[in-house]
């Protein structure tokens, strides 16, 4: 804490004096008066001031992480990293990602940085640390308000602040709406029509998809690994049920953290291949590893059928 | 000290109404270099904690009552009010309008539901009028009217979202409201200010009308299916918000037994400018298996003529007192809160709201006997509540809490303790409590201070099989309805008597502990909201509220009676299925490192929302919030468990669309007002555990299971579970597309389908569930 305090006193006696923002319509609660002007650091090391650099007429979209988060919060910016993805181009001039640490004494800049591109984030994306006392100011005004680190906000929080619009979302939901909630934040995005084309799906209803493993590993696989187009925050998956052992496969899918607590020497060459951040244990049960190793499997053997010049079927596709 | 009394030191008050200002001022002077952190400890209003500890100025403690009470704002201003000096307001009561069928030679317009030709509204049809503007996007009488884009009806297109079952349930009432800002001069009580048209939204009569307080209250009965109107009259910019809420709306009739289309709870809401057709289709749950001739008298509905109106069904499936609320998701709370909600009494033979009709059906429990059926002279809803208010008078939320929000004023009927004239007999009272985190638990004072006794006769609208004599309700978590009946004729005129709280609550996640009566009447200064909330003051005469004009004296005889039985018990049978639900835990929840050590400390774990289990097998990991639960036949008994293995929490979780029979609370206690009576609010407890027969039918489609801390449910504590019941060959007897509404249109997304444990592989299960291979189609009008 008394360290904490000491970069709190350093980081403010360097931050930029500012003047006040001006006072918000009556109706909007939720502005300069409330947000704290705290300076915060980002990943690059630079001291801002947190209402007028960070928020200050801007829409954003917040996060809470911490980088020893054995768990939920690796996929919770790894998902934030598949909507950056999507919101290409815009990211930083319309829409700001803001991810607050829970832990600043553990997370600082340097970490955050590793942390960071670990998951790509572009120019528009701040990792935030600072002074402790700061920090859960600025986190308790936003919303997160944990006694432990494990209990901290998994949902995000969008806001406009020049509209003075803020509403809770979450990344666990179907991504495409979070990008409209998202846009939408931009009232000029919402004056624009787009109407929906006429769809038969709104007379239809589906059979249930018999493929398991597909929906999961789309939830909490895919916003870090791909079947087939690379390394992404993790290793491309394609064959990984031939290079491993798949008792070793089962066992890592659940636990990766104990896998690396015993010096598992395939978890250690990952870590040091992907160093900025490890696997999360996601709570997985045996039944959804084998799910999932069954359509990794699956998916691995179409991927070759398609190549197999035998297969002649198969080979327009990829022309 | 967490709430600040009023008694408090002037200059105390004054630090307290000013700690937010303070606070930010402090925290800008500090950014800005005008002041400096050895300033703060100079003056003792910065410790090593963190800002000002003391004072109330600590930024931790939002609450202005103080340490942990996240409400967020100093205490409420009462501007000199005094409890027990507003009369209580009845609940608004909505006149229905006869519906009548159309039979038109166009196709288009054939088999609608048209409504009286003065309201110049157009008639309720089984599908959306989305579909025409889909249909005919530049058509401008299918228009939102107001912005000039979009459809005008909320609900969306086709076949997924038509009325199920439209002939069979044809309505024949109609409602038209509209949620609007409310009315000018409406007050929570006379003294307080009058509330800002957007600080308030509540629901009035008509079209595009403003909102008024108290809330909506309509009256049902089984065989009169309803189409209600919802209007959406709030302002078009989001914005309009006076700093919560927004101004998209889903109406959920919370429980009853409707088609998913009009459950309000499946990502349906709808714009300004929109209407939304609910069809509340009074269906008896078990029709399609039980007295599906409806020759059982008990199963019934009053016809407005001493007489009855058979229904199929169990007569046993007979529901009460309901309430309808917003459920937008991730706002559902702000909106709540602001007014977006009502209660509805559903009436049957026996549950007649008439006391003196004696037809051998009818329990003549407490009402009035003015009217055929539905009299609530005698029969009174009663929705408690907490709130908090800005310094201005202007009702307040934190929409940046998320562990519960908690108000610091007592409301009944959305307004500040008031009292309400009883005449010396028995009453019936219809408990809802409508709060966002705050559990209730109701006790009633005599003029001594002692505890009178009453008949507990209905828990969350289901009627229990025997009177439950009781001198303190159980606790009552959101949403939760409890029906009592109390017996005043032992005071005399000018007695008063007290509805009192007896539970303290200082933190949004869980209540502390009960307090005793005595305790709970001296008042308690860590929550204002405990102790007496309503007075009942006992006089020779009141005017009727059934029909006015007339004057109810207490020198008229009490016809009503509590019979000793008031329904018959739905046996426990071998379930098909079972399904244990665990909320707020994460898979196997070992935190240890290998070996089963702690290396260097056990590490926290983030809880997950839930898992499932089916049949004793293996959990799946449930953790996101798009999961289904499949149940895949009309009919199949199931019996569930909920667990709650998040530990310090208490959750009250709601499954829509039917009730469960409580089974058991595992090895604890289960107070009589649950065993073997139906609910569908059960608080889990902390660490508690709850199991309960459940079966579903009628119709199908997307329901959902909640958390009714209605913070968490913003949070995710919310699973999808979709009914595959409906209508064979219909989209209802299939997974359901996901509607994602725009202010130009609804659009589908395929949901997402997780696998449910089972003994068997999940994909022999999955086949079993599934028994057409491809995608459906519909078969035409149902």
């Amino acid at each position: 804490m008394r360290r904490g305090l000491m970069a709190g006193l350093a980081a403010l006696a360097a931050a930029t004096v500012a003047a006040p923002a001006a006072p918000d319509a009556q109706s909007n609660r939720w502005g300069a008066d409330y947000f704290p002007n705290l300076p915060v650091v980002t990943q690059d090391g630079k001291t801002l001031n947190f209402y007028d650099d960070v928020i200050k007429g801007k829409i954003v979209v917040v996060s809470f992480i911490y980088t020893n988060c054995p768990d939920i919060c690796p996929l919770t910016t790894a998902r934030i990293s598949q909507v950056e993805d999507k919101l290409e181009g815009i990211v930083g001039r319309d829409i700001f990602l803001i991810s607050m640490t829970v832990d600043p004494e553990r997370d600082t800049p340097a970490r955050l940085k590793e942390f960071s591109q670990a998951f790509g984030a572009g120019p528009g994306w701040l990792f935030l640390t600072g002074a402790p006392q700061d920090i859960r100011l600025i986190n308790t005004r936003l919303g997160d308000r944990s006694r432990t680190l494990s209990e901290h906000r998994n949902e995000i929080i969008l806001g406009n602040d020049a509209t003075g619009e803020w509403q809770r979302n979450s990344v666990f939901g179907d991504l495409d709406r979070l990008l409209i909630d998202i846009r939408s934040m931009d009232p000029a995005w919402r004056d624009e029509v787009r109407q929906p084309k006429p769809d038969e799906a709104s007379n239809t209803g589906y059979p249930l998809d018999l493929q398991p493993g597909r929906t999961l590993f789309k939830k909490i696989c895919a916003p870090c690994h791909t079947i087939g187009v690379g390394d992404r925050v993790g290793p491309d998956l394609r064959g990984v049920t031939e290079r491993r052992d798949r008792a070793w496969l089962a066992s890592f899918i659940r636990r990766p953290d104990m896998a690396r607590a015993r010096r598992d020497p395939i978890a250690l060459e990952l870590v040091a291949k992907f160093p900025g951040v490890h696997m999360p244990a996601l709570g997985i049960a045996e039944n959804d590893a084998t799910d999932l190793i069954a359509y990794l499997q699956a998916q691995t053997a179409s991927l070759n059928d398609a190549q197999t010049p035998a297969m002649p079927d198969h080979q327009h596709h990829h022309h | 000290m967490r709430y600040l009394s009023h008694n408090a030191s002037r200059a105390r008050l004054r630090e307290a109404q000013n700690a937010r200002n303070n606070r930010a001022e402090i925290v800008k002077a500090l950014s800005l270099g005008q002041i400096t952190r050895r300033d703060l400890y100079k003056w003792g209003l910065l410790t090593f904690g963190g800002l000002a500890l003391k004072n109330g100025l600590s930024p931790f403690a939002s609450s202005a009552f103080a340490d942990g009470v996240p409400t967020g704002t100093p205490p409420s201003p009462l501007f000199g009010a005094q409890k027990f000096t507003q009369p209580m307001p009845r609940l608004h009561l909505q006149t229905p309008f006869p519906l009548t069928r159309v039979a038109s030679a166009d196709p288009a317009s054939a088999g609608d539901a048209a409504f009286p030709t003065s309201l110049g509204e157009r008639p309720a049809r089984r599908l959306s009028y989305h579909t025409d503007f889909t249909a005919h996007p530049t058509d401008p009488q299918f228009k939102n009217p107001i912005t000039g884009r979009g459809p005008i009806e909320g609900r969306p297109p086709g076949e997924v979202f038509a009325h199920q079952r439209w002939n069979e349930f044809f309505p024949k009432a109609g409602y038209v409201m509209s949620l609007g800002p409310i009315a000018p001069n409406t007050r929570f009580h006379p003294n307080f200010p009058a509330q800002a048209p957007n600080s308030v939204w509540a629901y009035g009569a008509g079209r595009f009308s403003q909102g008024t307080l108290p809330p909506f209250l309509i009256k049902v009965r089984y065989g009169e299916p309803v189409i209600s109107r919802i209007y959406n009259n709030l302002p078009v910019s989001r914005a309009n918000n006076n700093g919560f809420g927004r101004n998209e709306t889903q109406l959920h009739f919370h429980n009853a037994h409707n088609g998913a289309e009009s459950d309000g709870a499946a990502n349906v809401h709808h714009f300004p400018g929109t209407f939304y057709d609910y069809r509340w289709s009074t269906t008896l749950a078990r029709r399609d298996k039980i007295n599906t001739q409806a020759t059982d008298r008990r199963a019934s509905g009053p016809d407005g003529n001493r007489g009855l109106v058979n229904v199929a069904g169990d007569f046993r499936e007979i529901q009460g007192t309901m309430w309808a609320h917003d459920h937008r998701f991730f706002f559902t709370a702000e909106n709540v809160y602001k007014g977006n909600f009502g209660m509805i009494n559903m009436y049957s033979g026996p549950d007649r709201g008439n006391e003196s009709l004696n037809d051998g059906v009818n329990l003549r429990l407490p009402s009035g006997s003015l009217l055929d059926f539905g009299n609530v002279d005698f029969d009174v809803n009663l929705i408690v509540s907490d709130a908090a208010f800005s310094p201005n008078g202007q009702l307040f939320f934190d929409i940046f809490d998320t562990d519960g929000f908690l108000g610091d004023i007592p409301l009944v009927n959305m307004a500040y303790a008031p009292f309400m004239e009883v005449l010396p007999r028995k009453y019936r009272f219809r408990i809802l409590d409508a709060s966002m985190s705050r559990f209730f638990q109701l006790a009633i004072a005599d003029p001594n201070g002692n505890a009178v006794q009453f008949q507990f006769i209905a828990n969350d609208g289901n009627l229990v099989v025997n009177p439950i004599p009781l001198t303190v309700l159980d606790q009552q978590g959101t949403a939760e309805r409890y029906d009592i009946v109390v017996d005043f004729s032992k005071y005399k005129i000018g007695d008063r008597l007290h509805l009192v709280n007896r539970l303290e609550q200082t933190d949004g996640r869980l209540p502390n502990d009960e307090l005793s009566l005595a305790q709970a009447l001296a008042g308690d200064q860590n929550d204002p909201v405990v102790g007496k909330i309503l007075q009942f003051r006992v006089v020779g005469s009141v005017p009727s509220v059934d029909v006015p004009g007339v004057t109810l004296f207490s020198t008229s005889p009490d016809p009503s009676v509590v019979p000793a039985v008031l329904t018959q018990q739905i046996p426990i049978v071998t379930p098909v299925r079972t399904r244990v639900v665990e909320w707020g835990r994460s898979g196997d929840g070992d935190s240890r490192g290998p070996n089963g050590q702690c290396i260097p400390d056990c590490p926290d774990t983030a809880q997950f929302p839930w898992t499932v289990k089916v049949n004793g097998g293996e959990a799946h990991s449930m953790n996101a919030n798009r999961i289904q639960l499949l149940y895949p036949k009309a009919g199949d008994v199931e019996h569930w468990t909920y667990i709650n293995g998040g530990g310090g929490w208490d959750h009250p979780i709601h499954l829509h669309f039917e009730e469960g029979i409580t089974m058991n609370r595992g090895s604890d206690s289960i107070p009589a007002t649950e065993k073997l009576v139906r609910k569908d609010v059960w608080r889990l407890r902390p660490g508690g555990t709850v199991q309960f027969q459940i079966q579903f039918g009628e119709y199908g489609g997307s329901y959902v299971n909640h958390c009714h801390n209605t913070v968490h449910e913003d949070f995710a504590l919310l699973m999808r579970i979709q009914l595959l019941s409906g209508v064979a060959g219909s989209p209802q007897a299939s997974i359901t597309p996901t509607p994602n509404p725009t202010p130009d249109g609804v659009f589908f997304t395929t949901p997402e389908v997780l696998p449910e444990a089972t003994t068997s592989s999940n994909q022999a299960q999955t086949s079993a569930l599934i028994a057409n291979p491809a995608r459906m189609t519909p078969t035409g009008n149902p």
